[in-house]
Parts: C-alpha cells; structure tokens; sequence
C-alpha cells in the first residue's frame, strides 16, 4: 500500500474481502461520510474481523434520510432497529441506527451523526482510499491512534499498535502528540512504541 | 478452590503484551509484504467469519 500523506491519499492493490465489498456498497450510496474506528485497522490489514463497522455522517434532515433509505433499500440493505424510515430519523438523532444486507445482520453498518469535535475532524481530514476502480472515506491516522489511545481497551490499543507500527514512518508526529495530548492519553503511547 | 488473584493478573498482563509482540510482528509483515500477500491470508479469517 501506499500513503501519500500529502495528497491524503491511500492507495492498496488488496484482494479485497466480504467486509470491504459490504463497506463499499454501502458507502457507495452515501454524499459525504467518514469511517472510523476498527475498520480503519482491518482495512489495512490487522487480523481480526468485526461485527460492525463505524461510520459518521454530517447532520441530515428528513428528505436526506429518505432518500438514503430508498438507496439503501435499492441495494439490498435493511435497518436492524425499525422498518420505518421516520422512527429510523428520530432515533438516529439520538443514537446510532444499524444497517446490514436483508436477512443478514452481520456485518453491519453502525450509522452514525457527527456531533463533536472529534469526529469533526476526522471528517475535515478524512483520507482517501483507493482499492482498484473503487474508492472510501477513512478517518486519519493521527486521530485514530489517539482515539484508540482514549478508548483504552485491549482490543483498542493493539487497533492503535497495528496503525502506529504500520504506518509510523508517515505519520504527522506533531499532530499525532498534539491529539494525544488533547485526548490525556501520553501515558498510553509507550504501549504502542 | 484456592485462586491466586494476583497470578491470575499477572498471566492476563502476560497475555496481552504477547498478543502486542503478534500485532507489531503482523503489521511488519504487512509493511514488508505486498498488498496481495499479506490480504490473502487475512481475508481467510475474515471471510470465515462471515459465510
């Protein structure tokens, strides 16, 4: 793979998996997102799977979301919380809404509105990944070390070992130190070095 | 049943720090590997998770 930190650019030639090419309808279908979390780490190649897949959305009103839904239904995805797209609205401003292919709960898709400064950013710094002719959104390193950092389980700091080790060479170390300062995590980062 | 609590702690400690020498030493070979090489192999543990 190769990361062009400048163009914020990520480009692999991985035979792609049955988790990529459900990210990739999905995302697919979408105007603007960002994906975060474990799938930012599987995707380059940490070995585990998951269940679900973190992805954020800037905020949306209600002829927005129905028109995702007519697409996603299009497609052959169905929401796991309720069948009406209004309850889905409603719920979505409170918590993620999951969606996943009909008939087939996992993996899914945890649909999520951008409501903090955190996830602000990793949508303004977002990355972009490019597997063959096809194409996805993925929140930065920098922050997903740190995130991951601040998130603090076992699971989340080998996430974060993986990301450092891999990239480690290409990363912005000064905007790395500056969000883990932010995020209160220095005392973390000797276990990803 | 006699548990040593404070073996018990120091085994799981153990245990993770080795699953972090596995992580580091993956994702060299991910580094050092081709896109191709390397996601053969995940993808037969990922795939199996979801057939």
């Amino acid at each position: 793979m190769n990361y062009d930190i400048e163009k914020r650019e990520l480009i692999m030639s991985k035979k792609v998996n049955e988790l990529d090419v459900f990210v990739l309808d999905f995302v697919n279908l979408l105007k603007e997102y960002v994906l975060v979390s474990g799938y930012v780490s599987i995707l380059t190649g940490r070995s585990r799977a998951t269940e679900d897949i973190d992805l954020l959305i800037p905020p949306l009103n209600i002829k927005e979301f129905e028109e995702y839904w007519k697409n996603f239904e299009k497609a052959g995805f169905e929401c796991l919380n309720t069948f009406k797209p209004d309850e889905a609205f409603s719920m979505l401003k409170e918590h993620a809404i999951r969606f996943a292919k009909k008939g087939k709960p996992i993996p899914n898709m945890e649909f999520k509105l951008i409501t903090n400064d955190v996830q602000k950013y990793s949508l303004h710094h977002k990355i972009k990944v490019i597997l063959g002719k096809r194409q996805m959104f993925i929140s930065p390193f920098e922050m997903q070390i740190a995130y991951k950092l601040f998130l603090g389980s076992e699971k989340d700091l080998e996430d974060a070992k993986h990301l450092y080790v891999l990239f480690k060479e290409k990363l912005n170390k000064k905007e790395l130190l500056s969000l883990i300062d932010k995020l209160d995590v220095k005392d973390k980062l000797k276990l990803i070095q | 049943m006699n548990i040593n609590l404070e073996e018990l702690e120091k085994e799981k400690q153990k245990n993770f720090e080795e699953r972090l020498a596995f992580v580091e030493l993956w994702a060299n070979y991910v580094k050092n590997n081709s896109d191709e090489v390397w996601s053969e192999q995940q993808n037969l543990l990922i795939n199996s998770q979801y057939s």
